[in-house]
């Protein structure tokens, strides 16, 4: 990848260090808090409390929550889709999903980074899209996708309706520890986190006209969160 | 005995001498020893509010100079608001130690009356006894600033034969703000024409407080408007019955 | 739009204007009450409020005092990810900066979320100039867009208008709905739709940019941040040149205070962080990135008693319990930034001249700084204008600085505060009645009365006492 190009930057840091006081200093500072609250939160969850605080959630904020095992997936995957009256369906390309993805069905696409225009247009007039999360968080009933080679930031977000196949060991407490994890990529090698993250809980919404709830706005207007046990 | 110096507050002193009265009454009654420091003036909270710094800096002094002569262990007084304004005096001496430190003594020994009962002498039933059907105003420099919350209550509510009713959106402003009312009355009078609407709906037929400013803002547009409401500093109501004993 | 709205006009009338508008403030306090609901919950939910409070305050402490560094570090890991950065000290330089791009593209359609510091910068309108049509994507920005009126809330701008509003505007628009509001958001949605698939260029703003990732962060519930991001083959963020953490885990904290206070939610539906372009083997995101700095008089406030304003992060929590915005309403302030955050900012940025009243539209009740996620005192800041405009300025009403000296020198001497306290009753005795003065003092007798000062003070009747004693 060509380096993107910095202008002005000189005179704009010396002006900022000029207010504070000293010169322009780029020696990494030292981060040093004195609070740290956030690890505190669902510290001593177990995995089932875990688990519920996420069910719980979900529902408080319009999500389907669907659980199964990964022997029935293709099953729960195809009558959900029915429910959802999906007859144009987009899915992620992963592994995991075409193992067990419910092939059968004509209208079933999957996304193709080779075919960018096709892939798009298949999103756009898609039913319902299928992803994968890359985790998961309970306390706010998140989930997390990360942008990637042969993925799509927006099979999520284009189709009427998403659902988000969930393998329950990428279940963490919340947001705190999905940070760290980026966090770390970054710090350990040369800007190894994914170039775009989404974290998404729920539908789209809005309260911006008397403040009433609308959900389904720009993006998808049901969300089913589909929980895979043994995954 | 705890020896009390009374920080009268002007608005009591002038307008609501009953209040300042009470106050001595009430800690009498609970065993102090009260002083009257006979020099103090205002707190200069409206020139500080306003921007006159060095004005206040000047006032600041001699409330500090006239309340070091007194040498009480206690400084008392019946408002949130002008008890914070004391506390605040340190600030104003950032950049002189000498007058900071004394500050920072000053303010350390200044308490707000319910404060002082519930935490320093640690009553919470002062013996008074006020049949009525009240409600509370929680004042925002006295709650937010000072952190005063429970006391008052705790107070109110071991005062015999008082019922306390609670008031919708108890920690909205009266609109008061001192300068503010007189600088933006179309919006100040809003604000207490919505807490004047809370105390109606409270159905209490007495609205207790514990700073005079806000009672005389609240009780202000209550007699304009010929509410028959009976306003009082908690001052008052907690020497109701105490004072016959 | 640029910072001011309606600034030809006194503020004392734009006052009036809202308190005369009974929709208006029926709207703005049932708004107010649900958020400061929604966000009391969701701070109990989290357990340690104050502990977040003091973490979050911290962190946006530290970022303040070494800007420097997280910009130098935020522009070369954007520039390693493929992002050109440009830094411009005035809203000219960036609308220049982003007209050269746009013009480069040669594109036509523009289609933007929502963003603050372009209303600041008057982006709009220097696209416009550049003969692009550029479309609103927030739902709220949108109606108001259509409707050619400004923001009157950051979080909710449309937060003014009732549904009927919204049915006008969408009509004149060629809408044939009901005045439901679902169906007049799924009116938008289609019609927004076709301008995310269509336009070239995305413009976002940017509630947090990531230093050590080179990464933008947005915080959205509708989805349009992801469409602007995600779609259009250019994509330009602007930023205000404070809104940037240290890494990933502090963007974590801001982000959980920032949904809990600006809207009472655990996290908003979407939280989107992007990194420069897009990587191979991916058809989403932009080819082509820009990120634009913009400090806009930000600098000036470094270093100075108002630096903690710079911690703020645009939650609106502090405007969301104020009780005068609840009355005046957000066009009253004449400033896209309203409320308290408004009145300490709008100053700053924009200078005393247009907004050295607004300091003033406050009663110091101290319900902002206790809503404020991030610890800026903003009543003190408030009186702190208040002294500049006295100390520094000189600016002061002539009869005000009277008035204070007044009564510095009769405070600061026991003599005459007791003589001007003996006299005050017969002073008043003129206005009295019945042991009220319900006139004289128009700016207060007006709408309330006031005792007539007792004849007898508490120091008297002490004198007295003791000497009966």
């Amino acid at each position: 990848m060509n380096p993107g190009t910095i202008t002005n930057r000189e005179d704009f840091l010396k002006r900022i260090a000029g207010q504070l006081g000293r010169d322009v200093d780029l020696t990494p500072p030292k981060r040093v808090y004195k609070h740290r609250p956030q690890d505190e939160v669902l510290k001593d969850a177990s995995d089932e409390e875990l688990l519920e605080t996420f069910r719980m959630v979900a529902t408080r904020i319009h999500t389907d929550v669907i659980e199964c095992e990964s022997a029935n997936l293709d099953d729960t995957l195809r009558l959900l889709i029915e429910r959802y009256d999906g007859s144009t369906i987009i899915a992620e390309h992963d592994d995991r999903i075409q193992a067990w993805a419910p092939q059968t069905s004509e209208s079933f696409d999957w996304w193709d980074a080779e075919r960018p225009e096709d892939s798009r247009a298949l999103a756009v007039k898609a039913d319902i899209g299928i992803t994968i999360a890359d985790q998961a968080l309970a306390e706010s009933a998140t989930i997390v996708q990360y942008a990637a080679p042969g993925k799509s930031r927006t099979i999520s977000l284009l189709p009427r309706d998403h659902i988000a196949i969930i393998p329950k060991s990428v279940l963490v407490p919340r947001m705190t520890q999905a940070a760290k994890k980026l966090a770390e990529l970054d710090r350990t090698g040369d800007l190894n986190s994914p170039n775009g993250v989404n974290f998404i809980s729920g539908p789209s919404n809005s309260a911006d006209i008397e403040m009433n709830l609308i959900v389904g706005v720009h993006g998808p207007v049901r969300v089913a969160y589909l929980l895979v046990h043994d995954l | 005995m705890p020896n009390v110096a009374l920080f009268v507050t002007c608005l009591s002193d002038t307008l609501f001498p009953s209040v300042g009265q009470a106050t001595v009454e009430l800690l009498e009654h609970l065993g102090c020893d009260v002083s009257f420091p006979f020099e103090q003036t205002c707190c200069g909270q409206p020139a500080y509010n306003s921007g006159y710094h060095e004005e206040t800096k000047k006032i600041a002094k001699h409330m500090i100079e006239t309340f070091e002569k007194a040498d009480a262990e206690y400084i008392v007084g019946p408002s949130g608001s002008c008890v914070m304004m004391m506390r605040d005096y340190p600030h104003l001496f950032k950049d002189d130690p000498a007058w900071k430190a004394r500050a920072e003594a000053h303010a350390a020994k200044t308490f707000e009356l319910t404060q002082f009962i519930v935490d320093v002498l640690e009553v919470t039933d002062v013996g008074a006894k006020f049949p009525a059907k009240a409600t509370y105003h929680a004042s925002c420099h006295m709650t937010r600033l000072l952190g005063i919350e429970a006391a008052p209550g705790q107070l109110l509510k071991n005062v015999d034969g008082l019922t306390m009713l609670p008031l919708d959106n108890v920690h909205n402003c009266c609109g008061f703000g001192g300068t503010f009312s007189v600088k933006m009355p179309d919006v100040s009078v809003q604000m207490v024409d919505e807490k004047v609407e809370s105390i109606l709906n409270s159905g209490a037929e007495v609205l207790i407080g514990a700073d005079a400013s806000c009672l005389m803002n609240i009780g202000g547009r209550l007699h304009k408007q010929g509410h028959p409401i009976k306003v009082m500093h908690i001052a008052e109501v907690l020497n109701e019955g105490v004072r016959q004993a | 739009m640029s910072m001011g709205i309606r600034l030809d006009e006194k503020f004392q009338d734009r006052r009036k204007d809202g308190i005369d508008n009974p929709f208006m403030r029926q709207a703005v306090s049932s708004a107010q009450n649900r958020l400061r609901d929604g966000r009391l919950n969701a701070a109990g939910e989290l357990g340690d409020w104050e502990a977040f409070r003091d973490h979050s305050e911290e962190i946006r402490q530290h970022v303040l005092e070494h800007l420097d560094y997280y910009l130098y570090q935020l522009s070369e890991n954007i520039s390693k990810r493929g992002g050109n950065v440009f830094f411009a000290e005035t809203p000219e330089e960036a609308n220049r900066y982003i007209r050269e791009v746009v013009r480069a593209k040669n594109a036509k359609h523009v289609v933007k979320s929502k963003s603050m510091v372009t209303e600041e910068i008057g982006l709009n309108e220097a696209l416009h100039e550049e003969g692009c049509t550029v479309v609103e994507s927030d739902l709220g920005e949108w109606i108001l867009q259509l409707d050619n009126d400004p923001p009157s809330h950051i979080v909710a701008p449309a937060l003014h208008k009732d549904r009927n509003a919204v049915h006008e505007t969408f009509t004149a628009h060629g809408y044939e709905g009901s005045n439901d509001p679902t169906e007049l958001g799924r009116y938008a949605r289609r019609e927004l739709r076709k301008d995310f698939l269509k336009a070239e260029v995305g413009i976002t703003g940017c509630n947090f940019a990531i230093a050590e990732s080179g990464a933008v962060g947005l915080v959205t519930n509708e989805g349009n941040g992801r469409m602007v991001t995600s779609l259009p083959d250019t994509v330009i963020s602007v930023m205000g040149m404070e809104r940037i953490v240290p890494s990933y885990e502090e963007f974590e904290v801001l982000v959980n205070m920032l949904c809990r206070s600006a809207v009472g939610q655990r996290l908003t539906s979407y939280i989107t962080t992007f990194a420069g372009t897009r990587g191979h083997g991916e058809v989403d995101g932009p080819e082509e990135f820009h990120l634009v700095i913009v400090d806009n008089k930000r600098s000036g406030i470094l270093g100075t008693q108002f630096q903690s304003v710079l911690q703020c992060i645009r939650c609106a929590a502090c405007i969301n319990v104020c009780p005068v915005y609840r009355h005046i309403g957000g066009h009253a302030y004449g400033s896209i930034y309203p409320g308290p955050i408004g009145a300490v900012l709008a100053p700053l940025l924009d200078g005393y001249e247009n907004y050295k009243e607004l300091p003033y539209a406050s009663s110091l009740c101290g319900a902002c700084t206790e809503a404020c996620p991030v610890k800026i005192p903003l009543h003190e800041l408030l009186i702190e204008h208040r002294r500049v405009i006295v100390e520094e300025r000189k600016q002061s009403p002539f009869v005000e600085r009277i008035a204070m000296k007044g009564f510095a020198v009769t405070s600061s001497s026991p003599f005459l505060f007791e003589a001007a306290e003996h006299i005050a009753p017969f002073a008043s005795s003129p206005f009295t009645k019945a042991g009220q003065i319900d006139k004289g003092l128009p700016a207060w007798t007006d709408s309330k009365n006031l005792p007539q000062p007792a004849k007898q003070t508490v120091r008297d009747w002490f004198k007295k006492r003791g000497n009966a004693k």
